[in-house]
């Protein structure tokens, strides 16, 4: 199996651990990664500038079809922006048509062939659950897992093509391979507060310490994720709000790619855990 | 040999005022890295302590293994260039051609009495391999000054801007190389400069002897005599070329091995009486000389510069952790970053932002753009509140990838310029629109849309071409008010203090919709505090796109209000 990967604009500076223990992971059931000169997915200027967002995104696209890959992202945004691109792109033909003479300037033209897929889905479904618990040596037996999904792969459900919006089970079913419990918590499917953050950190931080509070009165450990802005609100800004304001309380969180190369052995050089902010206590 | 600058007194003086401009030029702009105000921090320390940290700094890390990091660095990144060689070959040959050319020229060449006599004991400018080297060095500046060209036409546009300052850097470079070729070929072929060898080196036992080698130097070097009265008999030419044996071929190596000056020599030879006639070798002379000395004095006020910035930022950024800025020093290295930039534009060309460039051509989202208005800045130059904007909007359409930062040929930690001067702009006031949105609730800004009226129309253009939700009565006239997207909104429910709560619920924005109220939604806190998690679209019974609205919502919000001053007063409604 190959992919074009795409790993998005903050992995690179704010999280590389989430970079590096998706390759390793992924090397181990023999996916090659395979790195283009991508630009921003788009996400973040759909809010100010329609067009700009779907550039971004059918760029990347075209850059992954002229290499006849499917584009593999391991963040939640850039799947779901690539996701509405590539349907607006497709329900709209004068979008489709300028959009292409822009590309056309660098030799580049959006098809719509490059399938977009997540990392979740890419694991679950191409590599198949069987395989993954094959490869498990280290379970996670004394672990109780809050699963994070994370708005954008998730909804709206009729573009991005993830779960089932209102049960999905795919990350259950997938940190269950790992040995770990999960747990079923109400605020599991809600926004982290990340799109907020530095434009009105009220809500942001207030959004994400309703999702803390819940998922700790449900008994779990830590909050697990497979989006890097998930992961950066979790980790990084909970944890610099922490000990900011010495607020007590604090729920770590994993990336899915780390947790599940714990369970199967690979060594913390890749995984980077302790690259994370909040340390989750029961993996030290 | 001939005596250093032709002992001139003239040029001596010259070359002392000229390496007095230089040294001045490079201490005053060194210094002003401890002065100018390059971020946040700025003003808040002063010069005194900057200066201290800095030297603190270098002194902990003399004291350090990291030492040998930078010996590594010095090697591959400066010397050798690997950064440019990783990512454009082309522009590699060009920069390498013209840096070690260049270098050599100076070190053997312009330098021989200092560095190469004392290197080499037999050395002579005119005998091999010095003669065959000074060409060869002297033709890879010029084959890369002339990529260099090749490109500036080539790829114009706005991710290579060619400006004054790269004209001149080429030109100067020109002149003196092209300057110092015509300076040799005009000497192989000058009667004077051939009598006045005669006269110091031939001890002439014949007369024949100095028509002898005339007709031998014609023959071989191409020498141009005005009165040729001689016949270039076979024996003339035999004994010519046994006394030049004697007394020149010690110091002067066949011509041919000038492969540049003989054949340059062979094209002017039918003007050579003129240019003998009218000391073309002197003033040839003074003109590679000069243009080397403006060349010299001028290195710290133009593009040379980062000949001595460019080097300090790759060793400094070289050995220092891009991720953990030291805040004491980075004022000062910001400041030194800001005269490294040679505006090559391979930031810009790897810029993840780029395609939005593409569609809102605002420059000033170009990372190359954004370190020029960077410079301004940090020169404390008065800029307009609209030309701000446009700044404010380029710094935070980046995405602050890191993508730039790494591939810097010149070692530029640009991805602490862009966190830094974010930070500048916002206290500055000019913050990211979802923050300087606040500034008004959302009638005051429909208030000012309305007084703007004529713009209106043109920015709801370019947004209604693709999509036009908010205008197509079929997508929310459905809408029964049953408050579902309100109630499943996390947004809603995180504002629960009465000060900060929303102004409007997306039902309420469906309901103004419908009432063709689209002014009032634009600028309200529900548009712009949406966190786009697509729960209301969702779970929409009526299957609105109620998120897509909002998005195109706030399209056309930024598209109106960007046009607004947003400094100037609201006007009092009279009634």
């Amino acid at each position: 199996m190959k992919y074009a990967f795409f790993k998005g604009c903050k992995i690179p500076y704010y999280l590389e651990q989430y970079g590096t223990s998706t390759r390793a992971v992924l090397k181990t059931f023999g996916v090659r990664l395979i790195e283009l000169n991508f630009n921003c997915c788009g996400y973040p200027n759909r809010d100010l500038h329609f067009e700009s967002f779907i550039l971004s995104a059918a760029r990347n696209m075209a850059l992954a079809e002229k290499k006849n890959l499917d584009i593999l992202t391991p963040c939640k945004c850039c799947y779901g922006s690539l996701k509405h691109a590539s349907h607006f792109l497709h329900e709209n033909e004068m979008l489709r048509k300028d959009i292409n003479a822009v590309l056309s300037r660098e030799g580049l033209a959006w098809k719509g062939k490059s399938k977009v897929k997540h990392l979740l889905t890419v694991l679950c479904d191409d590599i198949g659950l069987p395989a993954i618990y094959a490869s498990i040596v280290k379970p996670l037996g004394e672990l109780t897992v809050a699963a994070h999904y994370g708005c954008h792969a998730l909804r709206p459900s009729n573009i991005v093509h993830f779960d089932d919006p209102l049960a999905p089970s795919i990350f259950e079913d997938l940190i269950a391979a790992t040995g770990a419990k999960t747990v079923d918590w109400p605020r599991r499917l809600d926004c982290c507060g990340n799109p907020l953050w530095g434009k009105n950190n009220a809500i942001s931080l207030s959004l994400m310490r309703t999702k803390v509070m819940d998922a700790s009165e449900s008994g779990a450990d830590c909050i697990c994720t497979a989006c890097t802005y998930c992961q950066l609100q979790f980790d990084q800004i909970q944890g610099s709000q922490a000990s900011a304001q010495n607020i007590p309380g604090t729920m770590p969180a994993i990336l899915y790619s780390q947790l599940l190369g714990i369970s199967m052995g690979l060594p913390e050089r890749l995984l980077g855990i302790k690259r994370n902010i909040i340390p989750i206590e029961k993996l030290k | 040999m001939e005596k250093t600058l032709l002992g001139s007194p003239f040029l001596y003086a010259l070359l002392y005022v000229s390496i007095g401009i230089s040294l001045a030029g490079i201490i005053f702009r060194i210094t002003r890295w401890f002065v100018v105000d390059t971020g946040p921090e700025a003003g808040l320390i002063p010069v005194k302590k900057r200066a201290a940290s800095v030297l603190k700094g270098m002194a902990s890390f003399v004291f350090s293994l990291k030492i040998l990091k930078m010996f590594k660095v010095f090697i591959f990144e400066v010397l050798l260039q690997s950064r440019i060689l990783t990512k454009d070959f082309i522009r590699w040959i060009m920069h390498f051609c013209i840096f070690f050319g260049f270098t050599m020229l100076l070190l053997m060449h312009a330098l021989d009495k200092i560095i190469t006599k004392n290197v080499f004991t037999d050395y002579f400018p005119t005998i091999d391999p010095f003669q065959f080297l000074r060409n060869l060095f002297g033709l890879m500046v010029i084959f890369g000054v002339g990529i260099a060209v090749y490109r500036r036409i080539r790829s114009r546009g706005s991710f290579l801007a060619t400006r004054y300052a790269d004209r001149y850097a080429l030109v100067i470079l020109a002149v003196i190389i092209v300057s110092g070729f015509l300076e040799e070929g005009v000497k192989m072929i000058s009667e004077n400069a051939f009598n006045r060898m005669v006269n110091t080196y031939l001890y002439p036992d014949d007369p024949e002897d100095v028509d002898a080698l005339k007709a031998f130097s014609s023959k071989q070097y191409g020498t141009v005599f005005s009165s040729a009265k001689f016949n270039t008999s076979p024996k003339l030419l035999a004994k010519g070329e046994m006394l030049n044996k004697q007394a020149c071929a010690s110091c002067h190596a066949p011509a041919k091995t000038a492969f540049i000056s003989y054949p340059a020599s062979r094209l002017i030879k039918p003007f050579a009486v003129t240019l003998n006639k009218t000391r073309a070798d002197i003033w040839l002379y003074y003109l590679h000389v000069l243009a080397c000395f403006i060349g010299l004095a001028y290195l710290p006020f133009s593009k040379f510069f980062h000949l001595i910035a460019d080097p300090l930022t790759i060793a400094v950024n070289g050995v220092s952790d891009p991720r953990n800025v030291d805040p004491s020093t980075a004022l000062t290295r910001r400041a030194m970053e800001l005269d490294a930039c040679t505006e090559c534009g391979t930031c810009s060309r790897y810029c993840s932002v780029s395609p939005v460039f593409t569609m809102l051509h605002n420059t000033e989202i170009l990372p190359m753009h954004k370190i020029l208005t960077l410079k301004r800045l940090s020169s404390g130059k008065k800029i307009g509140n609209a030309q701000m904007m446009t700044i404010s909007e380029g710094a935070f359409i980046c995405t602050t990838c890191f993508k730039c930062t790494e591939v810097c040929p010149a070692g530029i930690n640009l991805q602490d310029q862009w966190l830094s001067s974010r930070e500048l702009l916002s206290e500055m006031g000019h913050p990211l629109p979802h923050v300087w949105l606040k500034k008004f609730n959302a009638s005051e800004w429909s208030d000012r849309m309305r007084e703007n009226e004529s713009t209106q129309n043109e920015a709801d253009e370019g947004i209604v071409r693709y999509n036009n939700l908010t205008g197509d009565s079929n997508v929310f006239a459905l809408c029964i008010q049953c408050q579902t997207c309100t109630n499943v909104c996390s947004v809603v429910a995180a504002r629960t203090d009465p000060r900060d709560a929303v102004d409007i619920t997306p039902h309420k924005i469906m309901n103004l919709l419908r009432l063709g109220l689209h002014d009032l939604t634009l600028g309200s806190r529900m548009v712009w505090d949406c966190v786009t998690c697509y729960q209301c679209q969702e779970n929409c019974p009526q299957g609105i796109r109620v998120t897509d609205i909002i998005y195109e919502l706030k399209n056309k919000a930024y598209a109106h209000f960007k046009k607004i001053d947003r400094s100037a007063a609201v006007k009092e409604d009279p009634c």
